[in-house]
Order: C-alpha cells, then sequence, then structure tokens
C-alpha cells in the first residue's frame, strides 16, 4: 500500500486545537459555555478522525490501484 | 495501528476524562455542610450573625465557671460582681438570611448550675446530629473578680484576662491567658500559647503550636511538641520539649530540660541548669548555680556560671567562658576552648584540640587525636596533666610559677627552656624526649605527654580570667493586681470590690435564654 497523501491524526489533532482556540475565547468573552459544550461535543473529534482516516485510506488505495 | 494513532488515541481519552471529571465536580467543589466550604476547620461562605444573651445571679465569692464550646471563640474577662454575663454570637453559614435565622432560632444558650457553679454550653451536639449546618458560636462572657474558669473548646480561640484560675483544653486555634491570679493548667494542640503574668503554678502540654510565657511566679512545667517556646521571669522551670526552639531568659529557680532536635538558650537562671538534648546547641549565660550539659550533635556554649560545669557532647565542640567550680568535660568528636575555669577542670575530649585559657585548680586534660594547648593566664599553683595522642602539648608558664614537672614527647620533642627550671633530659631514648626537673621551689606536679612536641614557654603573669563572673539578672514576675481567692474550691473569702467596669443595673432574675435578634 502506498504511503498516507496525508495525516489523519495530524489534521483531526490541529482542527481540534483550532476548535478549542476559538471556544475558549468566545467563552472568556462571555458568549458561551465551554464546559457543557466541550462535554457534549468532545466525542466529534473521533468522528472527525475517524471520516479522515477512511478518506486516507481511500486515497490510498486509489492511488495503488492507479500505480 | 501505530503507536503514534495509540498516542493520539490515548490523548483524546484523557482529555474526555477531564472534561468530565470537571463537569462532576462544578456543582460540588463545597465541601462540608450544605452551602458552605470548610478548609482548616473553619467555615466559609455566605453567612448570618445573630446573637443571645444571658446573665446568672451567683453569690458565692469564689465561683467556678465551665465553659463547652466548639466552632467559636471564648472570651472570659472579669465583670461587675454577683453577676455572669454571657453573650452568644452565633454565624450561621447558610444562602438565605431567613433560613440563617431559623437555624439560629434552634442554637440555645445553656446557662445553668448552682450557688457556686455556672456552666455555659449550646445545644451544638443535639443541632449537629440532625442538620447538615454549619455554624459558629463565639461567647464573650464577664465574670466577677475571683472566678475560677474551665474551658473546653474546639475550633477556637480562647481568651481568658484576670481570672482567679485557668483550665483550659483546647485544639485548632490559639490560648490567651492575661492575670491569672493563681494557677494555670492548659492542654493545647494544633494552636499557639501565649501566657501572661500567672500568680500560681503553670501547667502546660502543647502539641504543634508556638508558645511564649511570660511572668509566672510560682513553679511551671511545660511539655511541647513541634513548636518554639519562649519563657521569660518564672520560677523554676522544668521543660520537655522536642522539636522546636527553647529560649528561657529570667528563671528564678532551677531549669532542667529534657530535649529532643531542640536547641536550648538560657540566660539569667538563679539555681541551677539542667540541659540535655539532641540535635541542637546550648548557650547557656549567667547560671547562679551548677550547670549539667549533655548534647548530642550540637554545640555547647556557657559563660558565667557561679557554679561548677559538667559537660557530654558529640559531633561538635564546647566554649566556655568564666566558670566558678569545678568543670568536667566529655567531647567525642569535637574541642574544647575554655577560658577564665577558677575551680580547675577535668576533660577528655576526642577529635579536636583543647585550649584552655586562663584557670586555677587541678587541671587534668586528655585528647585523642588532637593537641593541647594550656595557658593558665596566673602563676600554677594545682597539678596540671595534659596528655594528647595524635598531637601536641603547650603549656604557658606564667612568671611565679614554682612545680615539679615532667614532660615526655613519644616520637616528637620537649622545649623546655625556662628561667628557674632545673630539668635532666633522658638522653638514652631512641624515640622522643624525656624531660624531668623543677621550676623554682617546686611544689605541685605538671605532667605533659605527647606523641608529639611538648613545650614550655614562659609568659607574664596576669588574671585567670578577663573579668568577674556576672550574676543573674532576674526581675521578679509581679503577681496579678486582683484580690482572688487563694483556691477557686475554697469557702467563703472576702468579697472582692465591686468592679465599675459596668454601669449599675437591678438585680437581674433568672431567665430562659431569649431569641435571638437577627443582625448583621
Amino acid at each position: 500500500m502506498t504511503r498516507s497523501a496525508f495525516s489523519p491524526e495530524g489534521v483531526t489533532f490541529g482542527v481540534c486545537l483550532v476548535a478549542l482556540g476559538v471556544l475558549g475565547t468566545l467563552a472568556n468573552l462571555g458568549k458561551l459555555e465551554l464546559l457543557p459544550l466541550l462535554r457534549t461535543y468532545w466525542p466529534l473529534s473521533l468522528v472527525l478522525w475517524g471520516v479522515l482516516e477512511l478518506a486516507d485510506l481511500t486515497i490510498r488505495r486509489s492511488s495503488s490501484g492507479r500505480s | 495501528m501505530s503507536a503514534r494513532k495509540i498516542g493520539f488515541l490515548i490523548l483524546i481519552v484523557l482529555f474526555a476524562a477531564s472534561v468530565e471529571t470537571a463537569w462532576n465536580v462544578r456543582d460540588h467543589f463545597d465541601i462540608g455542610p450544605q452551602g458552605c466550604r470548610v478548609m482548616g476547620g473553619r467555615f466559609y461562605g455566605p453567612s448570618w450573625s445573630f446573637e443571645a444573651t444571658g446573665e446568672r445571679p451567683v453569690t458565692a465569692s469564689a465561683l467556678r465557671l465551665e465553659v463547652d464550646n466548639a466552632f467559636g471563640g471564648v472570651s472570659v474577662a472579669k465583670g461587675a460582681p454577683g453577676v455572669v454575663k454571657v453573650r452568644l454570637r452565633k454565624v450561621v453559614f447558610l444562602p438565605t438570611e431567613e433560613k440563617a435565622k431559623a437555624l439560629a432560632d434552634r442554637i440555645e444558650l445553656r446557662l445553668t448550675g448552682d450557688a457556686d457553679l455556672v456552666k455555659v454550653a449550646t445545644n451544638r451536639d443535639e443541632l449537629g446530629r440532625h442538620d447538615d449546618v454549619g455554624f459558629e458560636t463565639h461567647f464573650e462572657i464577664e465574670a466577677p473578680e475571683g472566678t475560677a474558669v474551665q474551658v473546653r473548646s474546639e475550633h477556637g480561640k480562647v481568651e481568658l484576662s484576670e481570672v482567679a484560675s485557668a483550665d483550659v483544653t483546647a485544639s485548632f486555634d490559639g490560648v490567651t491567658l492575661e492575670r491569672v491570679a493563681h494557677d494555670a493548667t492548659l492542654e493545647v494542640r494544633h494552636g499557639s500559647v501565649s501566657i501572661e503574668r500567672v500568680g500560681g503554678r503553670l501547667q502546660l502540654s502543647s502539641r504543634h503550636g508556638d508558645v511564649k510565657v511570660a511572668g509566672v511566679s510560682g513553679p511551671a512545667k511545660l511539655e511541647l511538641q513541634h513548636g518554639n517556646l519562649g519563657v521569660r521571669e518564672t520560677g523554676a522551670l522544668e521543660i520537655e520539649h522536642a522539636y522546636g526552639e527553647l529560649t528561657a531568659e529570667s528563671v528564678a529557680g532551677d531549669l532542667v530540660v529534657r530535649g529532643q532536635h531542640a536547641p536550648v538558650t538560657a540566660t539569667d537562671v538563679t539555681g541551677r541548669a539542667e540541659v540535655e538534648t539532641t540535635f541542637g546547641g546550648v548557650r547557656l549565660e549567667r547560671i547562679g548555680g551548677d550547670a549539667r550539659v549533655k548534647a548530642e550533635h550540637g554545640h555547647v556554649a556557657a559563660s558565667d556560671v557561679s557554679g561548677g560545669f559538667s559537660g557530654q557532647t558529640s559531633f561538635d565542640g564546647v566554649e566556655l567562658q568564666r566558670v566558678k567550680g569545678a568543670v568536667e568535660l566529655e567531647v567525642k568528636h569535637g574541642g574544647v576552648e575554655a577560658k577564665g575555669l577558677e575551680g580547675g577542670a577535668r576533660v577528655r575530649a576526642s577529635g579536636s584540640d583543647v585550649t584552655l585559657e586562663g584557670f586555677a585548680g587541678v587541671i587534668d586534660v586528655e585528647v585523642e587525636r588532637g593537641s593541647a594547648r594550656l595557658a593558665p593566664g596566673a602563676p600554677i599553683k594545682a597539678d596540671v596533666a595534659a596528655s594528647a595522642t595524635h598531637g601536641n602539648v603547650s603549656l604557658e608558664v606564667p612568671d611565679g610559677s614554682a612545680f615539679e614537672l615532667e614532660a615526655e614527647s613519644r616520637r616528637g620533642q620537649v622545649d623546655a627552656e625556662l628561667s628557674g627550671l632545673r630539668a635532666q633530659r633522658d638522653e638514652g631514648r631512641r624515640h622522643g624526649q624525656h624531660v624531668q626537673g623543677r621550676s623554682g621551689a617546686g611544689g605541685p606536679q605538671v605532667r605533659l605527654t605527647a606523641d608529639g612536641d611538648v613545650s614550655l614557654d614562659a609568659r607574664p603573669a596576669r588574671a585567670v580570667s578577663d573579668g568577674a563572673i556576672e550574676k543573674p539578672r532576674v526581675s521578679a514576675a509581679e503577681a496579678p493586681s486582683t484580690s482572688a481567692a487563694p483556691s477557686p474550691k475554697a469557702s467563703a473569702a472576702p468579697a472582692a470590690k465591686p468592679s465599675p467596669t459596668l454601669p449599675a443595673e437591678r438585680a437581674p432574675t433568672p431567665k430562659a435564654p431569649e431569641n435571638p435578634d437577627a443582625t448583621r
């Protein structure tokens, strides 16, 4: 199988960090409450990671099929 | 699955666990009874204060007052004759005043007793069984002159002033006694203690708190662990102390200290001073009687001792200045420096040098792994014996000294060039030298022996000591100015004069505790 086109966990980590930073800033501005949001939506990070892993697998298979 | 992916998965799981934990404890950060936080035995959070007062007329002139309290202060002071006045401040830790007042109404001031005994307490134990609420009860009590006070308190400051006698058991806060006419007995845990002016005996047991005592007319017996102790102006003093520093000043009587991990400093003791401690130095100044010190792993220093001095130390040295009586020292792994020894000295030391400057009387010094240097100052009039293994011996001979000399160096030289000394050398030795002789008209024996060199040097005569031995400076502790009865249980004593501190009141009648008025 060919090498990964991108790093799914790297992308997920980056997206989660960005999200955490944005939400934290909005919480400090009083626009939302951070803890309830995190408690409700943290599993989405697993969803995102899984989707990216599947995408990476699909890309690698299609790359190896062509080559 | 790669290690990187596993690590990332663990990171997500840890993050999720942190979020869940934070969520679960966010409303449970308050520990303790509903609505309030408890830290260090104190309540925190919104609170409301309410007051209740009570009075109890008393007829006995030797009154006993017993106070029982927890989570609140107790203050007892001298008040008007013939009546005990109590003010109870209730502090309730609940979110709303309405709820707090409802509970405060249930907190009762219990004022009971008979003609010569008054008991002050609350119904906290009964409330505590059924209610999970934090509240404090603070007592301010005025009692007639001559009242013997007993206090049992937890988690609250205790302050007594101008009482006949005090018997206090307290924990988790400080205790202050001022002007107690007769005896005082205290047992304090986890709190500091301050005592000023006790007219009788003092007995104190303390753990985990510093103690300061000043002005005790009678003997004092103190027992402390884990706290510093400062004592001044007392009678005879007996102390057991561990894990703290002890300072004692102006002791009119004997001082006896048994310590562990406790450095000791004692000055101006009119009687004898007997100190034992470990892992801490001992410093004594101006002792009126004999001094006896035993210190393991601690330096010993003493000056102006009017009696004799006996010392045992290890792993540190001894320093003496101006001792009137005989000195006896045993020093392991340490040296000796002494000046002004008027009553002779017997010294056994190992590991370092011994220096005696200015002495009179019989001298007997043995040093292992060190040298001995003796400088009498005044003409030699008593036997002097000094020996050193793995070291030298030197003796300064003041003008006017007359003695019989025997000096031996096992592996070095004997240098005894003194005018007036007629000596014979033993020329047949293979190693070392041996000299016998007489200085002046002869007299006491001077025996000097060393593995190294032995030297005698002439010096002009001078005084044994650089000054007179200072006597202890002791100021007598003033007895508290109160005409209280000598014993709290004694029968009727002369009536005390009316106190001018309170306005004249009509004779109160016994009444049940009043409903508290809500105040902030």
